[in-house]
């Protein structure tokens, strides 16, 4: 078969264009395409490398703030929270429950003595004081109930005092009332002041609300970790006995780590 | 004439020899200008990969020294937040009294206060209630205009007052003058003589002697009440003023949100410090 001049230009025109589009739609253009993308996207990564500085200072104006909050809370913590030992009028949870039951009491009995200081601060006469509420005596539920955790992140006592009357001049009663602010280790916060009467006889009702964040390291063991630590206990001294003839321990109980059962514990400070 | 005696296909089979050429010519440079197509561009994707892939680390860099400041303040929500129900509370304590000392700067001496108390109504509202005597009406008007003056006042409403003013009576048979009266009496006649038998007539009915009304006398510290004539007025002003207490168990209940399962690595209380040993 005999082709004509123009039949074979245009043959190999056709064989040219089928290269040229090859070239152009199977790779130009898409590795074009790819290729604006990735730059779009260097350049956004660049826009955020640049921003390393800003990052920085960021970061150092974190660290300041967060200095600044815990200077500033380490003082509140110093003059607003019971100290962390029973015999300081504290508490420390890092007893276990039975232990908690009893510290517990004597920490209440403490608070109630500080309220009763406070409510007579101004020079007031306390006609209805506030009382704190007694700790529950169930070892299973005086954290949470009495410390409210793990119901919080970490042991903070709550009363709500209720309403209290006292009876004064206006400066008394104004001065009884900002004094809750110098409490010391508590925070208190008083509303609903109400003044009735006839001057100088002036009766003032208002409600307390007591706050105690509790300082510490550590929390008492559960109950069924302290019954295990007494079980433990009682075998480790059945084991000291056992060449005489007397039970062998339970393999892999130890010691109670704080001596005998019933004995108090101590946390890394020392502190009951 | 000229004839052409040659046989067409003479002539076209030298044209189509030449075209073959040129078509070779022509496939083989679209062919090549398309590899070179391909392979340019392959080449500068190649760069542009490998220049973003260089500036991922900076960029990462940045995001993680970005992201350390956010986990820094983050561990400190806690104390930050604490710190904060701690000076709202101290702060607390002296809003209700500061805010009657500025209240009772604007009550009049002429209203005898016998109770006040506030209460919040939200972030910018406080309502202030005031309970007490006063004796005319002229001063349940400017008690109300003195209570305006307060800073922050949005409304003041009143209520309670009796009155008791004398009003000019319309003229009757026996008052031929019309005289003011206070409620509740009738005006005295106009003849001197039988003026004078009403006025005996509403003196021998009339109360004598000390009357020992809201606990006068009294020898205890019972709060006084309202004096004969006067009035108990009850006064409520709006205040553009917050005293809303803060609520330390609502507080930190607030953020106990998936804490509190776990004994808190770094102790409590305090600041944050080197992770203390396990409970």
């Amino acid at each position: 078969m005999k082709l004509s001049p123009i039949a074979i230009f245009l043959l190999g025109l056709m064989l040219g264009v089928i290269g040229l589009s090859y070239g152009l739609f199977q790779h130009f253009l898409p590795n074009t395409n790819d290729a604006n993308t990735y730059r779009a996207w260097g350049e956004k990564l660049d826009a955020e490398g640049a921003k390393m500085p800003q990052a920085i200072k960021r970061v150092e104006n974190a660290k300041e703030l967060v200095e600044e909050i815990s200077d500033k809370w380490q003082v509140t913590v110093s003059r607003k929270t019971p100290p962390s030992s029973v015999a300081a009028g504290g508490i420390n949870v890092a007893v276990n429950p039975y232990d908690l039951t009893v510290d517990a009491r004597t920490f209440r009995n403490n608070i109630q003595r500080h309220v009763n200081a406070q409510m007579k601060t101004g020079g007031v006469t306390v006609i209805v004081g506030p009382e704190v509420p007694m700790p529950p005596d169930d070892p299973e539920t005086i954290m949470a109930s009495y410390f409210n955790y793990p119901g919080s992140q970490y042991p903070v006592a709550i009363f709500d005092l209720g309403q209290v009357t006292v009876r004064g001049t206006f400066n008394q009663i104004s001065e009884n009332i900002r004094a809750w602010s110098r409490m010391p280790n508590y925070l208190a916060v008083a509303d609903g002041l109400v003044i009735t009467g006839t001057a100088p006889n002036l009766t003032a009702t208002y409600n307390v609300t007591l706050t105690a964040f509790v300082r510490g390291k550590k929390i008492g063991a559960p109950i069924e970790s302290a019954r295990t630590q007494a079980v433990g206990s009682v075998a480790g001294a059945a084991g000291a006995g056992a060449a005489a003839g007397a039970i062998p321990p339970v393999p892999g109980a130890g010691l109670a780590p704080a001596g005998a059962p019933g004995g108090r514990g101590v946390d890394g400070d020392g502190d009951r | 004439m000229k004839l052409n005696l040659l046989p067409t296909s003479v002539s076209k089979a030298s044209t189509a020899k030449g075209m073959y050429f040129v078509a070779i010519a022509v496939a083989a440079l679209g062919i090549i200008a398309g590899v070179g197509l391909a392979v340019a561009s392959k080449g500068a994707l190649a760069q542009a990969e490998a220049d973003a892939k260089s500036k991922m680390q900076r960029a990462a860099d940045a995001k993680a020294t970005a992201e350390q400041a956010e986990v820094q303040i983050a561990a400190a929500a806690v104390i930050n937040r604490n710190q904060k129900l701690s000076e709202a509370m101290m702060d607390h304590n002296r809003r209700y009294v500061d805010l009657y000392a500025k209240v009772l700067k604007h009550v009049p001496a002429y209203y005898r206060l016998d109770t006040i108390s506030a209460t919040p109504g939200g972030e910018n509202a406080t309502t202030v209630t005031l309970n007490g005597y006063i004796q005319s009406f002229r001063q349940y008007a400017d008690l109300s205009i003195a209570l305006w003056k307060i800073p922050n006042a949005v409304s003041v409403n009143r209520a309670g007052y009796q009155i008791v003013d004398p009003v000019v009576s319309p003229l009757t048979e026996a008052d031929q003058i019309g005289q003011p009266v206070r409620p509740g009496e009738t005006a005295l006649p106009t003849d001197p003589l039988d003026r004078l038998d009403a006025m005996i007539a509403r003196a021998a009915s009339a109360q004598q002697g000390f009357l020992g009304e809201g606990n006068f006398g009294a020898a205890d510290t019972q709060a006084r009440g309202a004096m004969p004539g006067y009035s108990q007025v009850t006064m409520t002003v709006i205040l553009a003023e917050d005293i809303r207490t803060p609520d330390p168990r609502a507080t930190i209940a607030a953020g106990a949100t998936g804490g509190g399962a776990a004994a808190p690595p770094n102790g409590f209380g305090g600041v944050p410090g080197p992770a203390a040993a396990g409970r």
